[in-house]
């Protein structure tokens, strides 16, 4: 029964708190959990928007992405009218297209189905057989391609498959079709259907099919025929993978086999593939085979000139791939996994990714599976009857629910997960322990995914999953010394090495590599007792190698190679081990731990050579923890070094290949430990050498007597005890293991009972069996007084236990020592207390706690030059996305992204090297070369261009292009001009501001002659120096500049000027009413131009022009220009104006070369520009507070009959907005949504010959939400006749109200005020009224209830 | 009488019964005769012969206008997944590229956004060219109109029809010129060699596979259809697929964001 006062007892509230605690904190925890674990699905999504912002159709989405003007529901679009997803078919091609929501159809013109998979008659495939090739599709799609191919539909529903479907292909009818052509009876290898329509000409006879003959049948008696030897042909066949021999006619006859050239049988029938010559082979490249086959990787194709067949010009093509990119050769439709170092098991490095490659007709296609191993790759060896084929595939990453699952087998479920189970560590926040039943184990993913560890967000939280606290329980005693008795295995390294896995296999988190091999142990903290550790070089390098990365170096410079160089000889001081760069040896050393290697004692004598190992070591000798030995041989003198691994740091011993191991382990461990077989036969020396009897008078029988004992007989064992005292003396013989006690008592008599209890066991006296009753009844008693002792004085229970035990051990060493072995009282006592207190000593214990720490935190990237060296090793990969780059160093970062020439470079302020420049060979304009030009330059800084013809000089005037490399992505700039710094220099390296590795520049130039017309005082001989620099991402700049030096050809100058361009476009408009424009025209030269509007000699044209004559004003494109007015612009007609020029303007007359064709120059004269319509031109009306408005504007006439550019503003706005639909046609739209009032709108419109026309747009917004009235009902003749306040539609019902607007009964007119429909007395119409903006009463009533009949009464009554 | 006479002898003279005789002379003669007569056909004839070869110049200038606006949409729609200004896009090397099929949301198979790509396609051929045809009509007028001739037109429209091997562009241009004659013209017809129909349909047959399953695998495709490379490059944005035609090198470009999983934990 309930208490009412326990239901409110203080208990009770406690009771009340914990039940409140545990449910909040249940809710807490799950709160945490989920947190932690972040499994994020979509976005929350609130609405369906029909479109986005980004003109996404029906994407469930926020309410602030959907685009305005288009609909959005607060549900699903799954459960949306206008975005179901379903079955969109498309009655032209006959394409059905699944998962297509309604109104993307509708919107495509397609018919919509609510079935998402297409299951609908019209989408039913089929097989549809087109001449000798099939197709699985529907019967819409079937009548298509018919159509599309001149054939008769034959569509055949009754077919499995399409594998069936394609079967029947081969079993259609071939043959050869014979017919009379031209009074000529010929032949054409057909199907029987197609030659039932080959309609024979000349006479009346029909065209015979001639079921598996080749038209080149000598008894078919045409006019085809085989062909001689000399005049063989062969062709592909379009859906045939074979060569195929020609009859004489043309037309394809059986496989091609040089064998069988001449063989008459092979050219009467059709023989099929398999009798055909080697049919189950590829027969690739075979030059007397023809029978190729795709899928054993052959094809036919034209032979080229290194694969030409015995006859015919085509050829089986091997479709098969060599030494791809694995080394390996892979046949045709086989595909691979690629992979950065090691996977799976949680081993794949930060920044590597999975790619797919597939060998198809001979080419290697690269296929990345998705970035951060949001995809893996998986590839399956398959045993076929050609051998093995390797087949792979990109697929998701199926390991978001790795960490949920507790039970190793659901972990590694493959067909539910990709996850592994590690075994001796669990997610909870302490290591697991075996036997206690704590989860054993925990679920990682298997390639763990990775994710954008450099930014600032969850990861911290995501990482911090695995991170756990371990606490150890340990105990000291008053001897000193520590022994961990709960969790001690938290205390050792490999604890640490383990919890890293968790956390590196769950992402990129923790310590571990990235994809060059770059360990980086920032992204976990270890303590011990608050207490800072880290991983050795040993561990992360045993880490390292787990990802399986070889490490790669961009570049062993001077400087990168000291540092390599450097970091060995660090590495070797400190015992530890570096992984080299690629191509050298590793220097990794052995490293083992004394337990590992079994060491069990250090007492035995031995050597230390060659391989020898410190073995035989006491574990015990080795304080608290192992200690980590490292050997490693100094030089060939077989001298040693060993590293021992001490907390607080390394210790180094150093001895010579004959050191001994004891004197090794003692230099460490002091040689106490060493002497206890010394101590042992001391000990026993001094047993054997003689005692007192002086005790055995306390048994009351024998006084203080002297005894000594003497061995008489080694062989028997026989004793002889002499006892003394004074001049007592009596010898005593004792045999085997006849104990003194036992004689003593013989000789002595009996002592009395040591106890009670050995008095009520009726033990003898004396003896042992008295000694050992006695000890226990006086221990017991002594244990309980400790006992009451400890509680009293308030001890902890394990230092009360110590004392009860020690007093009770202490009484029973007493009783044994006085009673067994008859001691004095003193001497018992003294070894009671002794033996008590060493008791004591040992029990007593303290205990203490130890906390071990694993923070599992994102993985950095590596910092400094030891990252930013390696952010190029990413633009050796097909792709480089931002991931890999971002992982390759801290301070990496992708250039130019968004373009094709996206670059991984070092953006470190700390970075100081400039870019390397060299010469880019390949861009070199044929007949020209690079040579190093050291005149001037040292070797690396400069270059000269040579023409491998003539005196190795440039033409002049004439395009050269050059180009150079950069040992990183970087800008360069070229100067004509010595400059002091990258800013100074004029021009980008040609013209492009990218970050590059390669750059390349044209150009043209002045020959000498002409330099020195212009400028004689310089007397130029026509040598040039270009200066280039180029600059890091860093901002570093060559300080000195890199010369590209190259000389002009001298000599007379007989090449005519070339106009390049003009400033105006060729062909475009001028302003209506314009009759001058300015232009230039750009010159290859400096030259002299004149124009005329009639294409006249140079001397002819009327029109001097202004040009630029100085050689060294030439433009960006080093060209000259020259300037014009022209005049005389016709408006609406096409303005030719032609150019003509001659060069060397500063050379006599007879040096100068002039323009032979006249450069021909159009200017499109136009006409005004004219508004022709605007729209609305009247009041605009809506249902809605916004009201949908367009403003339309309509232009004509123009420079292109109206095509213009549109913008409006608002009366009082000062900017122009451009129309949303303008340039491209004479109609201009801008989709507005306006609220009721009154607006005005300016429009400008200009078109490409800058004409421009104005109009204005005034209009009001009127919001009509009101349904229509009924003004008027009458019957007019035979009518019912309605009147309503505005333009509308109406319907009737002859049941009520209620019902749907659609599903009324028409009353015609819509849109109209005046609405008509039968009059009948027979029933009441109940009539509902929408205008044109769907206003119209609440659904279950009317606008009107007509009752004729109560009408027809009440005229009756009138 | 004199003149007569002399008018005789001249005729005499040149008929001469030897000269007549002569079989080469007679030959020579009627040659002569109907070089004359040839020659007076097509003086008498000429508007008429030139109408007849100047409906064919009007004709070949819209063709070559036609085919040559074709072409420089093509150029640009095939490597923006078929639109002249991508609306629903990811960026790619540079280049706007349409979604066939798009979902903003994980996990989920994308929702058809162009499932008829080749409407589509023959949809945004016919808004360039069919203004650039008209320009081009509208210069001839001009040109024709500035000679004295007259050129008078209705509507112009333009049909475009994709089908294998080829774009066929159909100018629907009711033309009547004068000028020394009449001509008259209904509909000028241009076949353009493009693979653009196999691309597409290709294309939508891989959107529709992503729409059902997610992902489409390229090798399937390639073994399928020899003559087309399919190449598939999955970007945080989405795939892009590049179909090439490999014996012309013709490319067509789409992309599709499907069955997209969350990059690391929650996603980017």
């Amino acid at each position: 029964m309930i208490k009412k006062e326990n239901i409110i007892s203080r208990k009770a509230s406690i009771g009340y708190l914990q039940i409140i605690l545990l449910v909040a904190s249940l809710f807490a925890f799950s709160f945490l959990i989920s947190e932690s674990f972040g499994i994020v699905s979509a976005a929350a999504s609130d609405v369906c928007c029909e479109k986005t912002v980004n003109n996404a159709w029906c994407q469930n989405a926020q309410e602030t992405e959907c685009k305005e003007g288009f609909d959005s529901t607060p549900t699903n679009c799954d459960m949306t009218s206008f975005c179901r997803p379903g079955c969109c078919y498309e009655s032209q091609e006959g394409l059905c297209m699944e998962n297509t929501p309604k109104k993307v159809c509708d919107e495509e013109g397609g018919s919509w189905e609510n079935s998402p998979e297409c299951d609908i008659p019209q989408c039913e495939l089929g097989c549809c057989l087109l001449d000798n090739q099939a197709a699985f599709v529907t019967l819409t799609r079937c009548k298509r391609l018919s159509s599309l191919y001149g054939l008769e539909t034959d569509f055949r529903l009754d077919v499995g498959g399409e594998a069936d479907c394609i079967a029947i292909t081969q079993q259609r009818d071939i043959g050869a079709c014979v017919y009379q052509e031209n009074y000529a009876r010929t032949c054409k290898f057909t199907t029987r259907a197609e030659c039932l329509d080959i309609e024979s000409t000349g006479n009346s006879t029909e065209s015979e099919f001639y079921k598996n003959y080749l038209c080149s049948a000598e008894e078919l008696a045409n006019e085809c025929g085989m062909p001689s030897p000399e005049n063989v042909k062969t062709t592909c066949i379009d859906g045939k993978d074979e060569v195929y021999f020609l009859d004489t006619c043309g037309n394809p006859a059986n496989i091609y086999d040089a064998s069988k050239i001449e063989d008459e049988e092979y050219w009467n029938r059709v023989f099929d593939k398999s009798e055909s010559c080697n049919s189950d082979e590829a027969n690739a490249n075979s030059g007397d085979c023809g029978n190729c086959d795709y899928y054993l990787g052959s094809m036919c194709k034209k032979s080229d000139r290194g694969k030409v067949p015995e006859q015919g010009g085509y050829i089986c093509e091997d479709l098969n791939c060599y030494d791809t990119s694995d080394g390996k050769d892979h046949r045709h439709g086989e595909s691979w996994c690629s992979y950065d170092g090691n996977t799976g098991e949680g081993r794949d490095a930060v920044g590597s990714r999975h790619i797919k490659h597939v060998c198809i007709a001979g080419e290697e296609i690269i296929e990345e599976c998705a970035d951060f191993r949001g995809e893996i790759c998986i590839e399956n060896l398959a045993d076929t009857a050609d051998g093995e084929f390797m087949e792979a595939a990109c697929r998701a990453n199926r390991w978001r629910d790795c960490t949920k699952q507790a039970e190793k087998d659901d972990c590694e479920n493959t067909a539910r997960r990709d996850c592994y189970w590690l075994e001796g560590v669990s997610f909870l926040k302490s290591a697991a322990k075996e036997g206690e039943g704590t989860v054993s184990g925990a679920c990682v993913p298997d390639v763990p995914p990775g994710f954008n560890f450099w930014e600032e967000g969850e990861a911290g939280g995501l990482c911090g999953v695995a991170s756990t606290t371990c606490e150890v329980t340990c105990e000291s005693g008053l001897m000193g010394g520590e022994d961990c008795t709960e969790n001690e295995e938290c205390l050792e390294s490999s604890w640490a090495e383990q919890m890293n896995k968790v956390c590196t296999s769950l992402g990129d988190c923790g310590g571990y590599v990235n994809v060059a091999g770059k360990f980086t142990g920032d992204g976990y903290e270890w303590k011990v007792d608050g207490e800072k550790r880290e991983f050795n070089q040993a561990q992360a390098n045993e880490i390292a190698k787990s990802a399986g990365i070889t490490a790669r170096a961009v570049s062993t410079g001077l400087v990168a190679g000291l540092i390599i160089s450097l970091a060995r000889k660090i590495s070797w001081l400190i015992g530890g081990a570096i992984v080299e760069a690629a191509g050298e040896s590793k220097a990794l050393l052995a490293t083992t731990t004394a337990t590992e290697k079994g060491l069990t004692s250090f007492s035995e004598k031995g050597t230390i050579k060659g391989s020898t190992v410190l073995s035989n070591v006491d574990k015990s000798s080795l304080s608290t923890a192992d200690k980590a030995f490292t050997k490693e041989l100094i030089n060939s003198e077989k001298t040693y070094e060993y590293s021992i691994d001490v907390s607080g740091g390394a210790s180094k011993y150093t001895f010579d290949g004959d050191a001994a191991n004891s004197d090794f382990a003692s230099a460490y461990f002091g040689k106490s430990t060493f002497i206890e077989a010394e101590k042992t036969a001391l000990s026993n020396t001094f047993r054997e050498s003689g005692m007192t009897l002086k005790d055995l008078a306390g048994k009351g029988t024998v006084g203080d007597y002297t005894i000594t004992k003497e061995v008489i007989n080694t062989a028997d064992n026989t004793y002889e005890y002499t006892i003394t005292k004074g001049d007592f003396s009596q010898t005593i013989k004792g045999q085997g293991n006849t104990g003194l006690p036992e004689i003593a008592r013989s000789n002595f008599g009996t002592p009395k009972y040591g106890s009670t209890l050995s008095n009520w066991l009726n033990v003898a006296p004396g003896g042992m069996g008295d000694a050992l009753l006695s000890g226990v009844q006086h221990g017991a008693m002594l244990y309980g007084i400790g006992q009451i002792i400890g509680a009293v004085a308030g001890l902890e229970s394990q230092q009360t236990q110590a004392l009860s035990l020690a007093l009770g051990g202490g009484g029973f060493i007493y009783d044994i020592a006085r009673i067994g072995f008859d001691l004095s009282s003193g001497a018992s006592l003294t070894l009671g207390i002794v033996g008590g207190g060493i008791i004591f000593l040992m029990m007593y214990k303290k205990e203490s706690t130890i906390i071990v720490t694993f923070d599992c935190k994102p993985w950095q990237a590596p910092t400094g030059s030891r990252g930013g060296n390696d952010c190029e090793l990413c633009n050796e990969e097909e792709v480089c996305s931002e991931y890999r780059c971002k992982s390759l160093g801290q301070a990496c970062k992708l250039l130019n992204e968004g373009t094709e020439d996206e670059k991984c470079a070092w953006a470190d302020p700390q970075d100081t090297n400039s870019p390397v420049i060299t010469v880019w060979e390949e861009v070199l304009t044929e007949g020209y070369e690079y040579r190093p030009y050291t005149v001037t330059r040292p070797a690396e800084r400069g270059v000269e261009i040579r023409n491998l013809e003539g005196d190795g000089c440039v033409k002049a005037f004439t395009p050269l292009e050059f180009g150079i490399n950069v040992s990183e992505p970087a800008q360069c700039k070229i100067d004509y001009n010595h400059t002091l710094s990258f800013e100074e220099m004029s021009f980008w390296f040609g013209e492009s501001n990218l970050f590059l590795y390669n750059h390349s520049q044209k150009l043209a130039l002045p020959s000498p002659d002409a330099v020195n017309a212009v400028a004689p005082e310089l007397q130029h001989n026509g040598t040039y120096t270009l200066y280039v620099r180029c600059q890091d991402s860093n901002g570093n700049t060559n300080r000195d500049e890199f010369a590209i030096r190259f000389c002009v050809e001298a000599g007379p100058d007989t090449t005519a000027p070339i106009i390049e361009g003009t400033s105006i476009i060729n062909g475009g408009p001028v302003s209506y009413n314009q009759t001058e424009v300015e232009l230039e025209v750009y010159v290859n030269e400096p030259a002299e131009c004149k124009w005329s509007k009639e294409d006249r000699k140079y001397d002819l044209m009327e029109n001097n022009m202004q040009c630029t004559k100085d050689l060294w004003r030439a433009n960006r494109d080093l060209n000259y220009p020259c300037k014009a007015n022209l005049t005389g612009i016709v408006n609406r007609e096409e303005n030719k104006f032609f150019f003509k020029c001659k060069d060397n303007p500063q050379g006599n007359e007879s040096d100068r070369n002039e323009m032979v064709d006249s450069y021909e120059f159009m200017l499109m004269g136009t006409q005004p520009l004219n508004i022709l319509s605007v729209e609305p031109n009247e009041t605009a009306k809506g249902s809605t507070p916004d009201v949908r408005v367009d403003l339309r504007v309509e232009t004509a006439n123009g420079y292109d009959n109206g095509k213009a550019y549109c913008s409006y503003r608002e009366e009082g706005e000062s900017s122009w907005i451009e129309f949303y639909e303008t340039g491209e046609a004479e109609n201009h739209r801008q989709p507005l949504s306006l609220t009721e009032a009154h607006y005005k709108f300016e429009i400008k419109c200009v078109d490409l010959g800058n004409n421009r026309d104005d109009a204005v747009i005034e209009f009001d917004v009127k919001v009509d939400q009101q349904a229509p009235f009924v003004a008027r009902v009458y019957k007019e003749a035979d009518s019912l006749k309605i009147v309503t306040t505005e333009d509308s539609e109406c319907k009737y019902s002859i049941q009520s109200c209620n019902f749907e607007f659609a599903d009324g009964i028409d009353i015609p007119y819509a849109n109209n005020t005046e609405h008509f429909t039968d009059w009948s007395t027979e029933f009441t119409y109940f009539i509902r009224c929408a205008d044109q903006y769907g206003n119209m009463p609440e659904s279950n009533k009317c606008s009107l209830i007509v009752k004729p009949y109560n009408i027809v009464e009440q005229e009756a009554v009138d | 009488m004199i003149r007569d006479k002399k008018a005789n002898s001249r005729l005499e003279f040149l008929f001469d019964s030897n000269l007549v005789n002569s079989k080469r002379s007679q030959i020579t003669i009627f040659i002569i005769i109907a070089l004359v007569i040839v020659a007076a056909l097509i003086i008498l004839f000429y508007p008429r012969i030139k109408t007849l070869i100047s409906p064919s110049d009007i004709s070949e200038e819209i063709k070559a206008c036609a085919e040559e606006a074709t072409n420089e949409a093509l150029g640009k729609i095939e490597v923006q997944g078929g639109f002249l200004e991508p609306e629903n896009y990811m960026m790619y090397q540079g280049n706007k590229i349409e979604y066939a099929c798009y979902t903003n949301e994980y996990f989920k198979t994308c929702i058809m956004q162009r499932p008829f790509l080749k409407q589509d396609i023959e949809e945004e051929l016919i808004a360039y060219v069919e203004p650039e045809v008209k320009g081009c009509i509208s210069r001839l007028k001009s040109r024709i109109e500035k000679k004295s001739g007259t050129f008078s037109m209705s509507e112009v429209d333009v049909e475009v029809s994709i089908i294998p091997n080829s774009i066929v562009v159909v100018v629907n241009a009711p033309i009547v010129v004068t000028e020394e004659g009449t001509s008259r013209f209904d509909e000028i017809k241009v076949s353009i060699k493009s693979q653009i129909y196999k691309l597409s349909m290709i294309a939508s047959s891989i959107s529709n596979y992503e729409a059902r399953y997610g992902a489409a695998d390229t090798l399937s495709y390639m073994l399928y259809y020899p003559d087309i490379k399919v190449e598939k490059k999955e970007q945080d944005a989405g795939t892009v697929y590049i179909l090439t035609h490999k014996p012309t090198g013709e490319k067509f470009m789409f992309a599709s964001r499907s069955l997209v999983w969350p990059s690391g934990y929650t996603g980017r």
